[in-house]
């Protein structure tokens, strides 16, 4: 069983506080580590990184910490990993060129698109 | 709560009592460097600008500040004597403060040879005058203490930030100025922010602020880091979530100003609280920066394991990264971690940070001190930018 930490009620996001790997499931905890629920990781999540704990639409507010992060710029399922691949800031966007360096770097970023289409649900 | 310090001809309190020799043209910084060899407790402040007067006046300000720091017992000016922006522009006001203040040109000495053994034989008397100050008892609410964070992942919202801001506010209770800066890591938290300002005023200052900083690193074409790739690694996603993780580090307090840092001037707090210091987020200008406020500890987070230390403020690590512990925890002064494992709380953490900033006060050495320190890297908002950007400071 894995551990998320869930920092505000309004929030749409959870922090894995350990790695999850595709299917298991994890719990949210509030921040005085109080279990909330449970989810299942749609794919692999590593530790700091964040989980939808909702479906959320393409260019929708992310929410942590209970205000807006970042918005969506393609539909997110519940359990999936929400990062730079499927969201970006609405302020400073990364420049193009430093994003992709980044990207190649997250193979993980890469691998969580795979069989995490709009098609697999 | 006391601690045992230097105290200065203006009432400051030094915690560390290093002599500084200040190149004031880079032209000079070799005969800095070979004389600060040859004494115990020296420190070259190096500027990499070669002259100043290029849009780069902020950089004399900074020096000033630099010099007056509380850290320093002494100064020693050096300039080629060609330059415009001569040293007496940064030994008049530095001379206010009373501590000693020397200066040589080179051209006017003879030459280089000729000020190289001169500016020895000042900065060995320097340094005797340095060795005469004795320790004594001093308050806690003569600190200044800058928070900082560098090498940020999830951690550092969750645990090392939380914590630090524990103990920014346990200083603040005890008289001490806190200061902390980085306006585009603000990005997304003005709201936050602003509703802490002391006065409406101090709200629209915050606002301010962070607008110039986001067009400063806004424009079209220019890559530009406010996220490096470690805070993507390590799990952020945007500025907005690094800026509310960042923020968490001042703690509760009220904000009492915004204190500018421009062409014109430092601003320096002049009372106890919380305040931001103008600056930026580039770990060794803003640490340097701090340091020209009068800092003389920086609180320094980091979730990745990024380590660096200030030269003249001695910096304190706190880490909240389980895996960074395991692998650099011996360059970390406090340990968060067990806040992410569920084994410690922000509180206690709080507490430990405020006990090892008095043991540094006292003397005892952080774990990297004079091992790794950063060079002195002044910030500088390019005055010709500024005035394109259509601002006035």
């Amino acid at each position: 069983m894995r551990k998320a930490i869930y920092m505000s009620p309004q929030d749409n996001v959870a922090t894995l506080l350990e790695k999850a790997e595709a299917q298991e499931t994890v719990t949210l905890l509030s921040k005085k580590n109080t279990p909330l629920g449970e989810l299942v990781a749609r794919n692999t999540i590593p530790y700091g990184f964040k989980m939808a704990v909702t479906d959320i639409p393409a260019d929708t507010d992310i929410l942590k910490y209970g205000v807006p992060i970042a918005r969506s710029t393609r539909p997110i399922w519940q359990g999936e990993m929400v990062h730079i691949h499927n969201a970006t800031s609405r302020r400073m966007e990364i420049p193009d060129q430093m994003k992709q360096e980044m990207l190649r770097e997250l193979s993980l970023a890469d691998s969580a698109h795979k069989g995490v289409t709009n098609d697999a649900v | 709560m006391q601690f045992n310090g230097y105290i200065r001809p203006d009432g400051s309190v030094g915690i560390r009592n290093y002599v500084l020799i200040m190149p004031v043209v880079s032209c000079m910084e070799g005969v800095a460097q070979a004389i600060a060899a040859l004494l115990d407790d020296a420190l070259v402040v190096s500027q990499e600008h070669g002259c100043l007067y290029g849009g780069n006046e902020q950089v004399g300000h900074g020096m000033v500040g630099i010099g007056a720091n509380p850290n320093a017992a002494a100064v020693l000016l050096l300039g080629m004597g060609c330059e415009s922006f001569t040293p007496s522009v940064i030994a008049t006001p530095l001379e206010k403060t009373g501590k000693p203040v020397r200066v040589l040109s080179a051209l006017k000495e003879g030459g280089i040879r000729r000020t190289f053994a001169k500016g020895l034989q000042i900065a060995r008397e320097l340094q005797d005058y340095a060795k005469s100050v004795q320790r004594q008892p001093a308050d806690i609410s003569a600190l200044t203490v800058a928070v900082k964070c560098g090498g940020s992942d999830t951690s550092s919202g969750l645990a090392s930030n939380p914590s630090v801001g524990q103990a920014a506010d346990l200083l603040v209770d005890a008289g001490a100025k806190v200061l902390f800066s980085e306006p585009i890591e603000m990005v997304g938290g003005e709201a936050v922010l602003a509703a802490r300002a002391a006065t409406p005023e101090v709200a629209e200052d915050i606002r301010t602020l962070v607008a110039q900083e986001e067009k400063r690193w806004s424009i079209p074409g220019v890559k530009t880091e406010f996220m490096c790739m470690g805070n993507v690694l390590g799990g952020l996603t945007s500025i907005e979530e690094k800026s509310l993780g960042s923020i968490l580090k001042s703690g509760s307090k009220p904000i009492k100003g915004v204190l500018p840092f421009n062409a014109q001037g430092l601003t320096k707090p002049t009372e106890a609280g919380l305040y931001i210091q103008e600056g930026t987020h580039w770990d060794p200008h803003a640490i340097t920066h701090f340091a020209a406020a009068g800092a003389q500890i920086i609180l320094f987070t980091t979730g990745f394991g990024a380590c660096l230390e200030s030269p003249l403020s001695p910096t304190i690590r706190v880490s909240g990264n389980p895996e960074s512990i395991a692998t650099v925890g011996d360059d970390i002064d406090v340990d968060a971690s067990g806040i992410m494992l569920g084994t410690d709380s922000i509180e206690a953490v709080g507490e430990r940070i405020l006990a090892k900033i008095l043991a540094a006060a006292n003397g005892e050495r952080t774990r990297v001190e004079g091992l790794n320190n950063v060079g002195f890297s002044f910030y500088n908002k390019d005055q010709r930018l500024e005035h394109f950007l259509g601002f006035s400071g």
